[in-house]
């Protein structure tokens, strides 16, 4: 049983002006199994929160099927939504409103919304409930919306960039509690972000998105099992199956390669790859002309 | 539904408090006369303004992760917008009530002849109602429809259009508005500091408290609404300008130096003055003297049956005088079997009345109460009673001043001029209050009253 099912979720989108393609997510399909982590990673507009945006019916898809915990239809993804806590990159709360008035409306909303547990969160990130979002700081205003999230037992978090913008040390306070959301096996996140470092510490599969396609998905430490950096000269990538190489890029130095291990010819130094320098390579894939 | 609902309830809450301070604050403007013309409609204006905003767009997109339908958020949404409008529209009905209320205090300045004045006054005014509702309106929808551009402009033209209409009013008999406003205004500094206190401060407070709203946010707005702010402030001060204005020129504003050309020249004494509560009393006590003695009293009255008389408005006879409500105020009687003479005495104004049955009834026959005082001058006239010197002159403390009408038989009249005592501006008209006594004096007089 899988919490998300994306299959061939298409979207176009294009400019008012001209009326030609602006953006075109194509293709995308996903599967993130119950209990996991996923990260979405890619670089800006690459449509990773085009893909959140058609997960959650917020804009409307122009093909493809949508599973959300077992879901498959929008009108039944209203009801799952009770069970699926998300976190925009920006806090969406009325600015004018308290933790306390918040409150309130998510306690009419969701239906098991536990009050204590969001009390609990506020003390637990230091939130002044008596202040408005407006004077709450950007880390802040997110632990807020993380302690929405997790106070109405949801089993399915949908974070779009939950990090961005904050500090190293609200960063990892993030990570430890989505670590310690997903201890329950029935639990799942999908988030979303360009900072790889946070994803790699957290998640158990990740999808790469870049031009609007998912270019690999897989769980992670699959991925850094399967693939290698190597740091030659343009001769010796030149000896490399191309078919094998995930991306490069060349420098005046020579070539750095993502490439899949089995394909390393025999006396060839290779690294470890890590998650970031798998995402640059991928991205970037150039070479001197 | 009910979810959506109570979801919806909580983030359109503040909007609702506002529309009903806002609500609350408009009916004192109404209740207190202020002459605020256009502050319903710029209201109006800028809730729409604030309604285009919604409560935030950014919680409109965040309101689609939670576990609320379509049909129920719009429905929800609906509902309140349909609430909101129908306050909003409250507004423009009371603000319209006050605008008809100034047109027709307006309009007899204009001096139109086209048609009569009762009917163009209710012409205007429902034209001046079903514009200003159009306007509004246009600008609620406009602003559900296009965001932002058009609520400002919409709550430009109207303000603008507000401005335009009074200053037209205004301006069709400028010579007899602007000395009647100037010489009102400078000869009444209570009116000076009531526009200061309500125009200057009230006002602008309200407005701080729009600009206190989280959708209001922008310096932009900010600057548009201060300049609204100052515009219906200008509106407010003109508008009432206008109303005391055309207090004065029909005479219901009361300047000292009209009262000069009755005094000049005369002797004036000034009596103990009474308190407002003793005043009242007194009245009180005149009232149902006036009325008991118009009741028609026989000549031959017996001590049985005036006693029965003064004991019905509360006087007990204690000897030869009757002790009642107040007691600033005793009733002599003198008589042998039948009573002769009824003495008043009032101790705080220090009047005596005395009169004879005789005389009472005589008199009584001929000046009936409800008279007009115009009616009652002219019978004066006819009985030769004349107007003449001054030789009493006197100032209750409640500010109602009293010509006095002397007559050659030494019979004090005592007329309180009409006088603006009540003012409502809701219908911009005045309320007139008469108050006529009559003494007759060489130890022999008489009280009635006039309303």
């Amino acid at each position: 049983m899988n919490a998300v099912e994306l299959k061939g979720l298409c979207k176009k989108y294009k400019s008012k002006k001209s009326g030609t393609r602006e953006f075109e997510l194509k293709d995308v399909s996903l599967t993130l199994p119950y209990g996991c982590i996923m990260g979405l990673i890619g670089e800006n507009g690459a449509g990773k929160s085009t893909t959140i945006s058609l997960m959650l019916d917020i804009i409307e898809k122009d093909k493809g099927e949508i599973s959300l915990l077992g879901c498959n239809t929008a009108e039944e993804r209203v009801k799952a939504k009770d069970d699926i806590g998300v976190v925009l990159d920006e806090p969406c709360f009325p600015v004018y409103f308290t933790a306390v008035q918040i409150n309130k409306i998510m306690k009419s909303t969701y239906s098991k919304w536990n009050e204590e547990q969001f009390f609990s969160y506020l003390e637990r990130f230091d939130i002044d409930q008596k202040k408005i979002v407006k004077k709450l700081s950007k880390g802040m205003k997110m632990k807020l919306s993380i302690a929405v999230a997790l106070s109405h037992s949801a089993k399915l978090l949908i974070m779009d960039e939950p990090t961005s913008g904050l500090d190293p040390v609200v960063r990892n306070e993030i990570v430890e509690i989505l670590l310690e959301f997903t201890r329950e096996p029935t639990n799942s996140v999908l988030i979303s972000s360009h900072i790889v470092s946070d994803l790699e510490k957290l998640c158990d599969y990740v999808a790469f998105i870049h031009k609007g396609r998912v270019v690999l998905c897989d769980e992670k430490d699959r991925l850094l099992e399967r693939y290698a950096t190597v740091h030659c000269t343009a001769e010796e990538f030149g000896r490399i199956e191309p078919s094998s190489v995930k991306g490069s890029i060349e420098t005046h130095y020579g070539v750095d390669a993502v490439i899949e291990r089995t394909a390393i010819p025999d006396g060839m130094d290779f690294e470890p790859v890590s998650m970031e320098e798998l995402f640059v390579l991928f991205v970037k894939n150039r070479h001197l002309s | 539904m009910k979810k959506a609902l109570v979801n919806q309830w909580h983030i359109v809450n503040r909007n609702f408090s506002l529309l009903f301070w806002f609500s609350v604050l408009h009916v004192l403007q109404l209740a207190f006369g202020f002459a605020v013309i256009s502050d319903g409609f710029v209201i109006a204006a800028l809730f729409s303004c604030l309604l285009s905003d919604g409560y935030a767009a950014k919680w409109k997109y965040y309101s689609r992760v939670l576990p609320i339908s379509v049909f129920e958020r719009v429905t929800a949404s609906f509902i309140f917008a349909v609430a909101e409008m129908l306050i909003a529209f409250a507004s423009i009905l009371a603000a319209s009530a006050k605008a008809l209320g100034i047109v027709n205090a307006l309009l007899p300045l204009a001096d139109f002849d086209v048609l009569p004045d009762g009917v163009f006054t209710a012409v205007v005014a429902v034209l001046y109602f079903v514009a200003a509702s159009i306007i509004t309106s246009f600008c609620f929808v406009a602003s559900h429809l296009f965001k932002r551009v058009l609520p400002i402009l919409g709550s430009t033209i109207i303000i603008m259009a507000m401005f335009f209409l009074l200053i037209f009013l205004i301006v069709l008999n400028f010579e007899t508005f602007l000395p009647a406003f100037l010489s009102a205004m400078n000869e009444a500094p209570w009116l000076l500091a009531f526009v200061a206190v309500f125009g200057l401060l009230l006002l602008p407070a309200s407005w701080l408290a729009v600009l206190g709203i989280e959708t209001v946010n922008n310096s932009r707005r900010k600057k548009h609404f201060f300049i609204c702010a100052v515009i219906v402030l200008l509106i407010s001060v003109l508008s009432l300008g206008a109303e005391i204005g055309y207090s004065y020129s029909k005479g219901y504003i009361d300047l000292p130096e009209n009262n000069e050309e009755y005094l000049d020249g005369n002797e004036t004494t000034t009596q103990p003055t009474a308190s407002s509560a003793e005043v009242e009393a007194e009245k009180r006590i005149m009232n149902k003297l006036s009325d008991f003695l118009a009741d028609g009293m026989a000549v031959d009255l017996t001590f049985e049956e005036l006693d029965k008389r003064m004991e019905s408005i509360g006087y007990i006879r204690e000897g030869n005088k009757y002790v009642g409500e107040s007691s600033k105020t005793e009733i002599g009687v003198t008589g042998d079997d039948t009573v002769t003479e009824f003495t008043v005495y009032n101790k705080s104004s220090c009047n005596t009345a005395v009169m004879t049955l005789e005389e009472y009834d005589s008199f009584s026959q001929k000046y009936r109460l409800g008279m007009s005082e115009t009616d009652f001058l002219q019978l004066l006239e006819q009985e030769n009673i004349y107007i003449g010197d001054v030789t009493e002159y006197y100032d209750f403390a409640d500010g109602y001043e009293d010509r006095v009408i002397v007559r050659k038989y030494n019979i004090y009249i005592h007329v309180s001029r009409p006088k603006l005592v009540g003012y409502s501006s809701n219908a911009g008209m005045t309320v007139d209050y008469h108050t006529l006594t009559v003494h007759i004096a060489d130890g022999k007089a008489v009280f009635v009253k006039m309303y």
